[in-house]
């Protein structure tokens, strides 16, 4: 009963069954998507210029952004999280960096330049700001990345105290810019996913490629071999051996001594035997030999002798 | 001591030094899946070697109270947390266990027909197409990879991304990556016979060349520098995996080879199943993303056999002597296991056709190939 209920194609079943409802009922995965990756910024100062280092979203190494101002004063930089000011229509995961609160001191209704350097821009990612107090609180700032020193690529977005972009609003001698960098999150995923796909291609390609070079010089330099190998040994044609019939009883005068009779025998048996594992028939048709016969015959003769010997005692002299 | 203070100690006693109190239902039904797992290896034979200590590691962990996966006051690791720590969190044991992989392996039917490589890199298709299916259902990129690389049918390749990208997701990603690749001889054969004609299944391939010695011994060393120069990202696991072929290549460290096929791979597989299964904690298991995990892993499964396959029909279209499309589903790699069901499905076709020397090259070419995707994945996370 238990094993029926644990055949393969049942586990299968029940794992279907189960997951089922989630793909016809997607909302509920609404609650699968809690914010695992969380960047944490750390601040630090170097004259003007204040560096953040967060793991982004999607990262495993750090990133550095700069911030610094051509006007003004760079008083604070803060990260704030997401969740924090988070409206319907934005993405967490296209924020791989959460947003940051820059603050700059300059005199009430002047405009600085603020500028935000790192490599992990691209000339794709936009540059956000929020307002809470305009109807439609976050936008694009429409400021273009451009190519900065390196691989690194920067905003320069030019905040005036009071004006849209100061978060505060009103010209108080304070720019506040709250915003963050935003690449899209699809084309990214589907992009990168492409591109990755056919590196796998690439990569066992090139390896393909190699492997058949030198499989190719490989069966070339064996061929090679082989071709330059001496010639196995072909011993040259004598003339063909008269085949007469053993007489049952050789002559004493006309046959020598038996043990030359069994070493001509012996090498005449190993000259037309195959060298390597020669089959029955082979071997019964070189034994049909009546000089190998005869040979054979002898060398049973002389082992017999040995066993027909006299037995004598152990302890002679 | 008066009755009172008894009743008092008894129950102290029994609330914080005992575990039955403290017995959830989520235990229960944690230990309940542990025993599972422990009856599909022993009883059904599914991957014993991994599911049982996954099984027993699900089964001890989720007991109340047990200093197994936790930290001594003195902030040192448990035990099976130790295991994990330092075999697993630590990246060891994966790479090890491909040590012992690269000692078993005989590469002579893919350097004989290196263009299987391709059919490896095709059956990847599943790893790409599930982590985007993943995204659309609020994973993170990271998760994402980590489910995806399931597909790959590798066991050490699945934990060793995973926990690089996804290290709570371990368990789930681990034993969905086992539980499929047992399940092989299932979810394949159907995808194959819908994507061949019989007389595809038919195609008889030419006997594979002799490959030599030396070939043998130059293979790790070429396919490290190709590999590890263009995706220097996969170099543990690539770096390890070839130098256990040259060990068992080379011919001249028999001992150490023997070591690395055997003794070292059986102790670290012990100590990697017991830590992934005790990854599986009530309080941390149970929530719809495992569910989701296996459900996509069959799904990454299905549509890897389709990629392999397919990648087959489409270098048919350009070779003059045509390759059995039944050996793209051994693109999955799952070795031997996927190999064999390639093998099994042409002779169910004709009696005649032998395909397993022929399907042992996507075999490999799949492990390479998903490490090669793993790779990819960690290089975009860097």
């Amino acid at each position: 009963m238990i094993s029926r209920l644990f055949r393969y194609d049942r586990i299968l079943w029940y794992i279907v069954a189960a997951v089922l409802p989630l793909f016809i009922q997607s909302q509920s995965l609404a609650a699968i998507g809690e914010d695992t990756e969380k960047p944490v910024p750390e601040f630090a100062r170097t004259e003007k210029t204040i560096t953040a280092k967060l793991i982004p979203r999607a990262k495993s190494s750090s990133v550095l952004i700069d911030f610094d101002t051509a006007q003004g004063n760079l008083t604070e930089v803060k990260g704030i999280e997401f969740e924090t000011l988070q409206t319907p229509e934005l993405d967490i995961k296209e924020f791989k960096s959460s947003f940051f609160e820059v603050m700059v001191d300059l005199p009430p209704g002047t405009a600085a330049d603020i500028t935000m350097t790192s490599s992990f821009f691209t000339v794709s990612t936009e540059y956000w700001v929020y307002n809470a107090k305009k109807p439609v609180k976050w936008a694009n700032s429409g400021i273009q990345a451009k190519k900065g020193t390196g691989a690194s690529n920067q905003f320069v977005i030019r905040v005036t105290d009071g004006g849209d972009l100061d978060s505060d609003g009103t010209a108080n001698g304070r720019i506040q810019l709250i915003g963050g960098p935003k690449d899209y999150f699809w084309s990214y995923a589907i992009g990168t996913l492409i591109v990755r796909f056919f590196g796998v291609f690439l990569v066992l390609s090139v390896l393909m490629i190699g492997m058949l070079s030198i499989g190719q010089l490989f069966i070339i330099i064996e061929k090679k071999r082989i071709r330059s190998a001496p010639a196995p040994y072909r011993p040259p044609q004598s003339p063909p051996v008269p085949r007469t019939e053993p007489s049952k009883s050789p002559d004493a005068s006309s046959t020598p001594d038996p043990d030359t009779i069994a070493a001509i025998a012996t090498a005449l048996h190993l000259h037309l035997t195959p060298k390597t594992s020669p089959d029955a028939s082979e071997v019964k048709k070189v034994g049909q030999n009546s000089w190998v016969q005869y040979g054979r015959v002898e060398i049973q003769n002389a082992r017999f002798q040995t066993f027909l010997r006299p037995i004598k005692p152990k302890n002679r002299p | 001591m008066s009755w009172e203070q008894l009743a008092e100690l008894i129950r102290s006693i029994l609330f914080t030094q005992t575990g039955v109190p403290n017995l959830t239902g989520g235990n229960v039904l944690m230990i309940g899946v542990g025993l599972l797992f422990l009856y599909l290896a022993i009883a059904k034979d599914y991957e014993p070697l991994l599911l049982l200590p996954i099984g027993f590691g699900i089964f001890i962990v989720n007991f109340p109270l047990t200093p197994l996966m936790g930290y001594t006051e003195h902030g040192n690791p448990d035990l099976i947390r130790a295991f994990y720590k330092y075999g697993v969190e630590w990246e060891i044991i994966p790479c090890v266990i491909f040590l012992g992989l690269g000692a078993m392996t005989d590469f002579g039917p893919l350097i004989a027909n290196p263009k299987t490589l391709i059919i490896g890199a095709g059956a990847q298709l599943g790893v790409f197409v599930t982590y985007i299916g993943t995204l659309f259902f609020g994973f993170t990129l990271k998760e994402a990879a980590s489910v995806g690389i399931i597909g790959g049918a590798d066991g050490p390749t699945t934990i060793y991304l995973t926990t690089k990208l996804a290290p709570h997701l371990l368990g789930a990603n681990a034993l969905a990556a086992y539980s499929y690749m047992a399940m092989v001889p299932l979810i394949q054969p159907p995808i194959m016979r819908w994507m061949t004609t019989p007389a595809q299944r038919r195609i008889k391939m030419r006997q594979l060349r002799v490959v030599s010695a030396k070939e043998k011994l130059l293979f790790p060393l070429i396919a490290s520098v190709l590999i590890v120069l263009l995706i220097p990202a996969v170099a543990p696991l690539m770096g390890m995996f070839m130098f256990g072929n040259l060990m068992r290549e080379s011919g001249v460290v028999k001992r150490l080879s023997d070591t690395a096929q055997n003794a070292l791979m059986n102790i670290v597989t012990i100590f990697l199943g017991l830590s992934v299964g005790a990854t599986m904690q009530a309080e941390i298991f149970l929530n719809w993303k495992p569910m989701l995990i296996f459900a996509f892993g069959l799904l990454d499964f299905v549509v890897c056999t389709f990629g392999g396959i397919l990648t087959v029909h489409v270098m048919n279209i350009f070779l003059k002597e045509k390759m059995n499309p039944l050996i793209g589903s051994a693109g999955v790699s799952a070795v031997p296991m996927s190999a064999r069901v390639s093998h099994v499905e042409g002779l169910k076709a004709d009696p005649d056709n032998w395909l397993i020397m022929h399907a042992m090259g996507p075999n490999l070419a799949g492990v390479i190939g998903s490490a090669a995707a793993a790779g990819m994945f960690i290089a975009m996370f860097q």
